[in-house]
């Protein structure tokens, strides 16, 4: 998509329908400070040193301090900074900003005409990479803004993991991070896509996120975040341009203090015989408010598309809304919905106390239950991984 | 309850809550347990294993022919009729309670479960206390209740010897309960 510079300029004006619209200028788009990170990374699944990890990138504010990758998958893979990877490959310029539009709103246009770093990951052809990737983006500098594009390209019939996690330095108020992200995923990819963020509660997030299937790929996206956030609000569009190709969208947020969020997908089917599934599940505590949205159209036939948001209100001045959508064209493709908003079951917790749990004790072990990882399908690694980061979080206080 | 009272241990439980009469050594068995999605069977027996033995559970969950798979599945949601029994008995059996309340354990059961669940209740309730409700008396060719109470219309219309009351209603029906001279008034 070729947008001119006056194009561009226009759009630094236009606010996002979804979500609180933010002043751009009251955040410091120069500056930095790039110190590594200290052990707060593992909070979002980050391995410090990259063990275990087939690859590790590492931007801190507007700095790359790492893209490494382990030596047995240098000849399977790339990882490095957006500017180097633009700078290097001419023909890159097929796919910067074909998934995502970059006058499609002030934070989309900011990235394309001032945005310092992001990633770019590739999985070359035919290669299965075993271990999982790792990405960090690091906000350290108060107030700063940090909008950063990545470009994941998996090319013909590789397979990768990939886990990003996002998050600030614990003393650091107020910030903004927008994540530009663009996946293109070649016939037969197959790419597992894990977010995990940790923001501060005076901390606004806009990812926008593109995903372009071909024939066959496979692409599962898991969004989670259980920390308190000023304001989120992302929607993802995947399209599915071929056939056979499947994507899952599934998130899981814990919204408490005054947290907006207002996130969800849209995945678009224009091949035929592809399958499509978002899942939500959200907790709400305090006076979090939680917007998921979940829009599945398909033009191609024989597709099957399912969306399901769950809600879980544990205060009554938190407020949760699902928006479910389905939009079909083809009468030989199945799209199926549901949606549910409620509170606790008190049988089930009268349950769970019959076995000898206090009531806060069962009601726990229900709330742990409603944010179960295992819904995600992740790979055991990464399982384990994320169970603990849910463990952790939990235990800090719902 | 409108009146009365309930008694436990010597102890007045009537507006005791649940945890509390718990605590005391009581246990149910739910007829109907609701699915509890998310919690799986065996996130239960682990906690019940940090207070009771795990050695104690392990048994139970081999006596019962409880499989891996059931173990790894959301509390009922989906289970059968006789794989809700089993993981009910097993849940209260590994409370090891002191008093247990049998809710129509027989009830939507099939032959080879309820043998399996009634010897093992048969089993571990010996010197221990049980209230068994049961429509169809399937169980009793397992456990042997020292006394019957025939309930009708919210009152106890006879109580006595477990056979004797058992043949008496297979051959007259409930009817010949409510003009039972042993009928509990109050």
């Amino acid at each position: 998509m070729s947008v001119r510079d006056d194009e561009l300029r226009e759009a630094l004006r236009k606010p996002c329908p979804y979500g609180p619209d933010l002043d751009l200028s009251s955040y410091l788009t120069e500056g930095g400070s790039p110190e590594n990170p200290g052990p707060e990374v593992s909070a979002v699944g980050i391995a410090p040193g990259g063990e275990g990890r087939a690859g590790s990138f590492l931007q801190v504010d507007h700095s790359t301090l790492y893209a490494q990758i382990q030596k047995m998958y240098e000849d399977s893979l790339e990882i490095m900074s957006f500017e180097e990877a633009v700078k290097r490959y001419d023909w890159l310029e097929e796919y910067v900003w074909k998934a995502v539009n970059p006058a499609a709103d002030k934070y989309t246009a900011f990235t394309a005409l001032k945005g310092k770093g992001g990633y770019f990951i590739r999985v070359l052809e035919g290669r299965e990479v075993v271990l999982p990737l790792q990405a960090c983006l690091y906000l350290r500098t108060r107030n700063l803004l940090q909008a950063v594009h990545n470009i994941i390209l998996m090319e013909r019939d590789s397979s990768a993991q990939l886990l990003t996690g996002c998050l600030t330095h614990p003393q650091t108020e107020r910030g903004l991070h927008i994540g530009v992200s663009e996946f293109y995923l070649k016939r037969g990819s197959r790419l597992t896509f894990t977010m995990v963020h940790n923001w501060g509660p005076r901390v606004d997030v806009r990812p926008r996120t593109g995903v372009i299937m071909e024939e066959g790929s496979t692409f599962a996206s898991n969004y989670i975040c259980l920390t308190p956030v000023a304001s989120l609000q992302a929607y993802p569009k995947v399209l599915m341009k071929g056939k056979k190709a499947s994507a899952a969208l599934n998130s899981i947020i814990y919204g408490k203090g005054t947290s907006q969020f207002d996130l969800g997908g849209w995945i678009e089917m224009e091949g035929s015989q592809n399958r499509a599934e978002i899942l939500g599940r959200t907790v709400t505590a305090d006076e979090a408010k939680v917007i998921m949205r979940a829009r599945i159209s398909c033009s191609g036939k024989d597709n099957v598309g399912h969306v399901e948001c769950n809600g879980l209100m544990l205060s009554p001045q938190s407020e949760i809304s699902a928006v479910p959508e389905l939009i079909s064209k083809s009468s030989t493709s199945n799209l199926t919905h549901e949606a549910a908003v409620g509170k606790l079951n008190e049988e089930q917790v009268l349950y769970l106390m019959s076995r000898g749990l206090g009531r806060k004790e069962a009601e726990d072990l229900l709330i742990r239950g409603f944010l179960d990882v295992r819904i995600l399908k992740l790979p055991e690694f990464l399982q384990q991984q994320v169970e603990r980061i849910v463990s952790l979080a939990m235990g800090r206080g719902m | 309850m409108v009146s009365g009272s309930i008694r436990f241990k010597g102890k007045d439980i009537t507006s005791l809550p649940l945890e509390e009469r718990v605590r005391m050594g009581m246990a149910l068995m739910f007829q109907n347990p609701p699915a509890v999605r998310g919690v799986k069977l065996g996130d239960i027996l682990k906690i019940l294993s940090e207070r009771t033995g795990s050695t104690r559970i392990a048994r139970l969950t081999s006596q019962l022919q409880v499989s891996e798979e059931l173990l790894h599945r959301d509390l009922n949601y989906g289970f059968s009729g006789g794989e809700k029994k089993k993981a009910e008995a097993l849940q209260v059996l590994a409370m090891n309670p002191d008093f247990l309340i049998l809710d129509e354990p027989d009830s939507g059961v099939d032959v080879e479960n309820l043998e399996l669940m009634g010897k093992e209740l048969s089993r571990s309730l010996e010197g221990k206390s049980a209230l068994v409700i049961t429509h169809t008396s399937h169980i009793l060719k397992y456990l042997k209740p020292k006394q019957a109470h025939v309930m009708i219309e919210g009152r106890v219309a006879c109580h006595g010897d477990p056979e004797k009351i058992l043949e008496t209603i297979m051959a007259k029906g409930y009817e010949w309960c409510k003009k039972c001279p042993s009928a509990m008034t109050s």
